[in-house]
């Protein structure tokens, strides 16, 4: 009992860390640059958006659903600026 | 107190319940510390703040045409105004190769002169958006079988001989704001269409759907730039009400604004800071892409081939469209 207990709390203690989705982040790149990125999800659904590299360099995919390989995100192009839609 | 000695079994079972709590407390720590981790990988994530973007959105846009184009103001001298006509022909060239001749410069100054001493009326946003349409559909009409294979090239981004392969063969076709997937096939069928039912009862169809993208992106510049550098543009469009301006445009502004619509040029960035923006985006497709990406320099950023952005402009913004574009802007400012 108190094993399946502790099995329990331990299998739920790893699903919550986990999560369904994960922030893909990338470093070395120059501030305030937007790219358009893209990415195909699980479903075979092309995933598109557009961010901006942070003030440390950092470019930062949110929502990315945990079945994808962050390593597959590819950049599309530069866009001149970040329009807010 | 029980000890070994006495019960071995039962310090076995104690020593493997202490030893699950171990196991356990481990497992829990490591999933509390990935639990850790991925919030503080969220909470390093710097969420878009929609404000704060188009602050800094506006600040760019005044480091660039805020910064670099003079405009006259009423009163000027005749040197004043052919500066000011000289300041938004070097800063389109700087941006795109596109240079105005002499004679269209000339032109542009005495037009901008009458604007300004009153003589003729200023563009209202709603006649420039007439203006832009008409200039549009009329060059699209004009447009030769090549011309609208070399547009179609151009709209599929930027290219050169070192370019990865993963940049090449682009399935759809760009301009900010629009990602249109399209085969070169059938987007020359379209235009050719266009071209070619400009006259008949069809062309009226095609001229109301132009009209409708023209005006829509046309208020999305007008209000962008009104905003952003109210001094130079707020007069045609007035930012507070989002709509159009008691003032109007002069015609030298009327052409930087269909230059930033045709190029697709927001206009942003003085030259400094544009060379570093496209070094940043060199740097970033070659970490990305793991294979060098072409540098910026010999490239424009925006026009044919455009390094940023590339877009026909050597067709849209030709001395005979310009000069169109400046034909209407007079007929329509006659008092």
């Amino acid at each position: 009992m108190r094993k399946t207990f502790v099995a329990l709390l331990t299998t739920v203690m790893l699903l919550a860390a986990c999560g369904g989705t994960k922030t893909c982040v990338a470093s070395g790149f120059t501030p305030g640059v937007v790219y358009e990125y893209s990415y195909v999800d699980p479903d075979g659904v092309t995933q598109y958006g557009s961010l901006t590299v942070a003030g440390n360099g950092t470019l930062s995919v949110p929502n990315v659903d945990n079945g994808v390989n962050c390593n597959d995100i590819d950049l599309e192009r530069a866009l001149p600026v970040y329009i807010a839609n | 107190m029980l000890t070994r000695k006495e019960s071995p079994h039962m310090w076995y079972v104690i020593t493997l319940v202490r030893r699950a709590r171990h196991f356990v407390l481990v497992l829990g720590v490591l999933a509390l510390a990935i639990a850790g981790l991925s919030i503080w990988r969220s909470a390093a994530i710097q969420k878009d703040n929609p404000a704060e973007m188009k602050r800094q959105f506006h600040a760019r846009i005044r480091d660039g045409v805020g910064r670099e184009v003079k405009f006259a103001s009423p009163g000027d001298p005749a040197g004043a105004i052919h500066a000011s006509v000289n300041s938004v022909d070097n800063f389109i060239f700087k941006r795109s190769g596109i240079k105005l001749n002499g004679p269209t410069k000339n032109r542009i100054a005495e037009m901008e002169r009458r604007a300004l001493t009153g003589t003729t009326k200023r563009v209202s946003a709603a006649d420039l958006g007439d203006i832009l349409a008409a200039t549009l559909l009329e060059r699209v009409s004009s447009l030769t079988d090549d011309e609208i294979l070399h547009a179609d090239d151009c709209l599929r981004g930027f290219k050169a001989p070192d370019l990865p392969q993963r940049y090449r063969g682009r399935s759809a076709i760009h301009y900010p704001g629009y990602l249109i997937p399209i085969s070169t096939e059938k987007f020359v069928t379209q235009v050719k269409a266009m071209r070619d039912q400009a006259n008949s009862p069809l062309g009226e169809v095609y001229r109301g759907a132009v009209r409708n993208v023209v005006d829509d992106h046309s208020q999305k510049t007008l209000s962008m730039l009104s905003e952003a550098v109210p001094e130079q543009f707020g007069g045609g469009w007035d930012a507070n009400t989002n709509s159009p301006g008691t003032v109007g445009f002069t015609p030298l502004q009327a052409v930087l604004i269909a230059y930033s619509l045709a190029g697709g040029d927001y206009l942003s960035d003085s030259e400094a800071n544009l060379n570093k923006y496209l070094l940043g985006i060199q740097i970033g497709l070659t970490r990305i892409s793991g294979e060098p990406y072409p540098r910026p320099e010999g490239h424009f950023a925006y026009g044919v081939n455009g390094y940023l952005d590339s877009t026909p402009l050597d067709l849209v913004f030709d001395e005979r469209t310009v000069n169109r574009l400046l034909d209407r802007i007079e007929e329509r400012s006659a008092q």
